[in-house]
């Protein structure tokens, strides 16, 4: 079955966009993260909902400008793998 | 499927009349371009190995309780809350756990209701610097 990642709660997450950057501060283990793109988009798109990397691509495509002939899929699941080494994101049992 | 899309005052919806239809650009970047760069608190110093610190389940802020499947501390007559785990797990277990394994001598819904509250912790409580430490980029 497909791996589905959903974001951290909102209450969790304090945001601060800067010029080309977002911080990031994460509540539950006090650490500020700096967020370049797609990272924000991701979980922003996101929402509060279980989603697998096709779907969060989906979303991407639908909300932004995307570059053509890239792996928007591929890109999205090494960014969720990234997001949730980091706590940001967490993998949904399936 | 996008009705439940957050809205973005940056996208202009209104593709009628001729409007110019404005969307931010997004740069994906590459399949290993990292995007997140980690700003360490200072207990990142202070913590200790990994594999070998401690998380109480529940922690001395909250002995007695019942862990709820979504890993709030709840009272003992709480359905389908799970009693306290009877011992400490390692930052290694609780890394595992977060990464789809089952904590030691727990079902699969107990791991995920301790693992849960794990995630809830907040600076000051049992564990908390334990369970910040496993997020450290290594």
């Amino acid at each position: 079955m497909t791996q589905k990642y959903r974001a951290a709660e909102k209450d969790e997450l304090i945001w601060h966009d800067l010029d080309s950057m977002t911080l990031l501060y994460h509540r539950p283990s006090g650490i500020t993260h700096m967020l370049a793109d797609p990272a924000p988009a991701i979980l922003e798109v996101m929402g509060g909902v279980p989603l697998s990397a096709i779907e969060i691509a989906e979303r991407l495509a639908a909300g932004f400008d995307l570059e053509s002939n890239i792996d928007t899929e591929n890109i999205v699941l090494a960014r969720l793998e990234e997001l949730s080494g980091l706590g940001l994101v967490s993998r949904v049992p399936t | 499927m996008n009705d439940d899309l957050p809205s973005r005052p940056s996208v202009d919806k209104d593709q009628k009349n001729g409007l110019v239809t404005r969307r931010r650009a997004l740069m994906m970047g590459a399949v290993t371009a990292s995007a997140v760069v980690s700003i360490k608190p200072a207990l990142a110093q202070t913590a200790g190995s990994v594999l070998n610190c401690e998380i109480p389940v529940p922690g001395n802020h909250a002995a007695g309780g019942y862990i709820a499947p979504d890993g709030k501390v709840v009272t003992a007559d709480t359905p389908g809350a799970f009693p306290a785990a009877g011992r400490n797990f390692t930052g290694e277990e609780v890394r595992r756990a977060m990464n789809g394994r089952t904590l030691p001598g727990t079902s699969r819904d107990q791991s995920q209701a301790y693992v849960n509250y794990i995630r809830r912790l907040q600076s000051g409580q049992s564990g908390f610097t334990c369970y910040a430490s496993l997020q450290m980029p290594r």
